[in-house]
């Protein structure tokens, strides 16, 4: 092959072979690794703060699953004296391995209570 | 070979940088809907690796075939073309991952699949892009004339010396025209995803779809094809052929249908990827097609010209 490629070329070519290699690499061992799983969501609350006479509580959605989960209702409990608050709020999408952050807030100190979260629904894409 | 060589035989480095260039230019030109459109994101994390590792070896068959016949240099070998083809790729998993983090949708926090997703994702449009640019955005460069000039009088003068001669001729001269035509259904098949691709992950075609009546379906089908026959032989469009009398009606509606043919498969293609075929009636597959084959024949006939 009579070539007429010049050292600029070569190196573009190089860069575009490594890349495109390790791409394609990546995608076979991530489709040997991933688990034929459901999207699994675990919910993870974080230390309340008060703003504007609300409590704010800070939460963390982990998607453990090999799907991604799409609309994804999260909805947080507050048990005060045997009263329960809840606030809730809806992630468009929790990608496999991926974490989303949402907050809710509360009228009454968590502090006081129990706290508890989950996702209470969410529909595979 | 293009006209200024170094004494070595290579093309000078500012030269390959203009190209580069140009590469860059289209690729952005071609792509930046896409990059823009949340439903491409969305789908770089929610589509399985084996299909992800699909869409890319669909790319590089498309881009082999692109650079093969509508490429720069018409006498590169196949191995010639793989390593345009590799390099445009590269530039777009480059560019695609600048531009995917310029607009905040790929951050360091993510995990890996869901970045290696949104970018590959992405770079396949941006690769096509690239080689469309790499070879259609120069023009006035004299390298460019000589390739586009020298096909055509080639088949001339292989014409006028076939009018004499024997049966062995007509076969290269079928052989020739086969060829030709095998180019044009490639060429037409990239300007058909090029250009569909831009909506056929949108929610849009499906809410078309589901409330298109069959009588519109067929209009818009009708419409789809008019307009393909409009750009392909009538408003010298480009370098399109202008009709004429020994040109019949039968070879103008022959192209049509596998102009129209191309769009519809390339639509189903690129709707199967996007994963809008999954859980909806055949019926409402059909309908999403048609809707996608009306931007998908535009650049099919459009980038069938590009090669004349």
């Amino acid at each position: 092959m009579t070539t007429h490629k010049n050292w600029l070329e070569w190196c573009v070519f190089a860069v575009g072979l490594v890349l495109v290699c390790g791409t394609l690499g990546y995608l076979v061992y991530d489709a040997f690794t991933q688990e034929p799983l459901p999207p699994l969501l675990q919910v993870t609350l974080a230390e309340p703060y008060q703003h504007l006479g609300h409590y704010v509580v800070p939460v963390t959605v982990h998607n453990h699953g090999g799907g991604t989960a799409q609309q994804v209702l999260i909805r947080v409990t507050l048990r005060v004296d045997g009263e329960e608050e809840t606030a809730e709020f809806e992630l468009p999408h929790v990608p496999r391995q991926s974490d989303r952050h949402g907050f809710v807030t509360f009228d009454r100190d968590p502090a006081q209570g129990e706290l508890s979260g989950r996702a209470v629904g969410y529909e595979r894409p | 070979m293009p006209p200024p060589e170094s004494p070595a035989g290579r093309r000078p480095v500012p030269e390959s940088l203009r190209e580069y260039g140009r590469g860059l230019a289209g690729g952005l030109l071609f792509s930046l809907p896409l990059l823009y459109t949340m439903e491409v994101w969305w789908t770089g994390f929610i589509v399985h690796p084996w299909t992800m590792i699909a869409y890319l070896a669909t790319t590089f068959l498309l881009l082999l075939g692109y650079n093969h016949y509508a490429g720069m240099r018409h006498e590169a070998t196949w191995a010639e073309v793989a390593i345009e083809s590799v390099e445009e790729m590269g530039i777009g998993l480059i560019v695609a991952a600048g531009v995917l983090y310029l607009l905040g949708r790929i951050t360091w926090e993510m995990p890996a699949t869901e970045i290696v997703g949104k970018i590959v994702i992405e770079a396949m449009t941006v690769a096509i892009g690239v080689s469309v640019g790499t070879a259609q955005l120069g023009g006035s460069g004299d390298e460019d004339e000589q390739a586009k000039q020298d096909s055509p009088s080639d088949d001339a003068d292989q014409d006028s010396g076939n009018a004499s001669s024997s049966s062995n001729a007509d076969q290269d001269d079928l052989a020739a025209q086969r060829q030709a035509l095998r180019g044009e259904l490639v060429i037409a098949f990239c300007g058909a995803v090029l250009f569909g691709s831009n909506v056929a992950p949108t929610e849009e075609i499906l809410q078309i779809a589901d409330e298109a009546s069959a009588a519109k379906l067929l209009a818009l089908a009708a419409f789809s094809i008019a307009t393909a026959g409009l750009i392909l032989f009538y408003i010298e469009f480009l370098k399109a052929d202008p009709p004429s009398p020994e040109r019949g009606t039968w070879v103008m509606v022959r192209h049509l249908g596998i102009t129209y043919a191309i769009a519809l498969a390339a639509s189903a293609l690129m709707l199967w990827f996007f994963q809008r075929f999954d859980g909806v009636s055949p019926g409402i597959a059909i309908a999403q097609t048609v809707v996608l084959a009306f931007p998908a024949v535009l650049g099919a006939s459009a980038g069938r010209l590009l090669i004349r």
